[in-house]
């Protein structure tokens, strides 16, 4: 498995071509130089990192949220959180492809739900300014959930004792969130924010099957650029170049939020 | 008269505990909406589907469950994503559990994080040079090649859960086993893989699933002959007048599997996101 990683490191290096089958030539670092000056290139790394700065709050305030409130103790309880987690298993092409028709600007529900609470339609998907939040969106519905069970893993470590502790002393709830279970959640969140860092950078299946990156390439990202110039252009070593940058991207991003995480606990 | 401040107190309790109840469908109603709408969308005619406002009432129609299976060869698709997903996850464990089984024994911590990296590279990472190698073998739309590349998936999920399994096994009763004179081996296949059955059994289901669900390889590797399930449904919305009913019908029986198979293994899968965020 390690092979495919240095093979890629190579076929960067290379230009496709292909005559008499597909060969390559050696161009040295010439992929590399031309990322600079590549527009849709820059376009890509933009837009991956506007998914992220999304996702990530969202998951933080909804994830945490829904962690208290799941994580109880209650009847059913892990009936409850069966169900919760069944859009973590929902064939993400087969779910992508719904949310696409609830999308649709003129007969959409979505649309019909914020025109009856008196709310302006919106394009969601077919306009560029608000086809990332809406691709966020469909993530988050299929993502959250595990967001939550570690979340959930970390509040049930937390000595019950310690919360009775300081109700009893006249703590209201919002103080003992704030001051006992946010500071020892801390590393927990972590992780659970590494699990959506590694998950948002590399989305691919709801953003291919519901826009392939348009309008316009507005919601282009690497990991689409590279399967696009890889199996629709044939364009092997500028897709490599594209996937080394994104692996370098995830990687650099999980090893800063592991530091941080030993830093906080 | 000691009677009434109780009766408050019940009172209390009962009026708390629905409120959680309410807050805990309508938290958890967004994401049940779709499945919701799913269903629904599946049961109505082309017309009902496209109508607005939209229709929550209505007569429903099993035509589109019976258009996804007289229109398109869906058993065949089906077949072909059992085999994918099954032969991954069997050649997985395979190879898999004895993995799992060496890092955990001889605590070779390095090995194990290098297959977390290999688990956080892109997809399309392995895709590309498998495709070049595949393309020059002539293997691609062929069964081993989708197996094999579906490894990258299956391999990872059943190692890492086993890991867990290998290693919650108390040290003293491997040693006992040692000293009654068990081989490495024997030790291996008469203590330690019975004693993780149900971590072999859950890891074995997640990859099912996973593959299952995985969606750029079979893409890019499979033509007519190897095609799963989510690229045919894709393929379907890319070159037909897209009608929302059958679509909607298509994409419950692609769920149906790992949904169900998720019915019996959550509380295994649970546990072990539980756990992810302590051990880091």
């Amino acid at each position: 498995m390690v092979f495919p990683m240095f093979y890629t490191g190579y076929l960067s290096l290379h230009r496709s071509v292909l005559i008499g089958g597909l060969n390559f030539q050696f161009i040295g670092l010439k992929h590399y130089i031309n990322l600079f000056t590549d527009k849709i290139f820059l376009t890509s790394l933009l837009n991956t990192f506007y998914f992220y700065i999304l996702s990530i709050p969202l998951h933080l305030v909804v994830g945490t949220a829904l962690a208290l409130l799941i994580g109880r103790k209650f009847k059913g309880d892990y009936l409850v959180r069966g169900i919760f987690i069944l859009p973590t298993v929902t064939t993400p092409v087969a779910a992508a492809l719904i949310w696409g028709t609830m999308f649709n600007p003129t007969v959409g529900i979505f649309n019909y739900l914020l025109n009856s609470i008196g709310l302006p339609s919106s394009l969601w998907v077919a306009h560029p300014s608000t086809v990332i939040p809406s691709l966020v969106l469909v993530d988050s519905w299929a993502t959250i959930p595990l967001t939550t069970l570690i979340i959930m893993g970390g509040l049930q470590t937390i000595p019950s004792e310690l919360i009775e502790a300081a109700r009893i002393d006249g703590a209201s709830a919002y103080k003992v969130f704030k001051h006992i279970m946010l500071p020892l959640l801390r590393p927990t969140i972590i992780v659970a924010v590494i699990f959506q860092t590694i998950q948002i950078f590399r989305i691919f299946d709801p953003a291919w099957v519901i826009t392939q990156g348009g309008p316009k390439n507005s919601s282009m990202t690497l990991n689409l650029l590279a399967y696009r110039e890889a199996f629709l252009f044939t364009h092997i070593g500028k897709a490599s170049v594209t996937l080394i940058v994104l692996f370098l991207i995830i990687i650099v991003s999980c090893g800063i939020l592991a530091k941080f995480r030993k830093v906080v606990s | 008269m000691k009677i009434e401040p109780l009766k408050g107190k019940k009172l209390k309790k009962f009026f708390k505990s629905l409120l959680f109840w309410i807050a805990l469908i309508l938290a958890l109603s967004p994401f049940l909406f779709i499945f919701l709408w799913m269903v629904l969308s599946s049961f109505k005619n082309q017309f009902q589907n496209i109508c607005y406002p939209p229709l929550w009432i209505f007569k429903p129609t099993f035509e589109n469950y019976i258009r996804v299976f007289r229109e398109t060869p869906f058993l065949k698709y089906f077949i072909n994503s059992t085999i994918i997903s099954g032969g991954a996850t069997l050649v997985g464990l395979l190879f898999g559990i004895p993995a799992a089984y060496a890092i955990a024994q001889f605590r070779r911590k390095g090995i194990a994080l290098l297959i977390l990296i290999l688990r956080i590279a892109p997809g399309i990472m392995f895709l590309l040079p498998c495709f070049i190698l595949f393309t020059k073998l002539g293997l691609i739309d062929t069964y081993p090649a989708l197996v094999f590349m579906h490894l990258a998936i299956s391999l990872p999920v059943i190692i890492w859960l086993t890991i867990g399994g290998f290693e919650e096994i108390p040290l003293e009763l491997k040693e006992a086993a040692y000293i009654d004179g068990c081989s490495n081996f024997g030790c291996f296949w008469r203590l330690e893989l019975p004693l993780t059955k149900s971590f072999i059994t859950i890891a074995g289901l997640m990859s099912f699933i996973f593959c299952w669900n995985y969606f750029i390889f079979s893409l890019v590797l499979s033509q007519s002959n190897t095609t799963p399930l989510p690229v045919a449904v894709f393929n379907f919305v890319s070159y037909e007048t897209t009608e929302w009913g059958p679509l909607a019908a298509a994409s419950i029986l692609i769920t149906l599997p790992p949904t169900i198979l998720m019915m019996f293994i959550h509380r295994g899968f649970i546990k072990s996101f539980l756990t992810a965020g302590i051990k880091g």
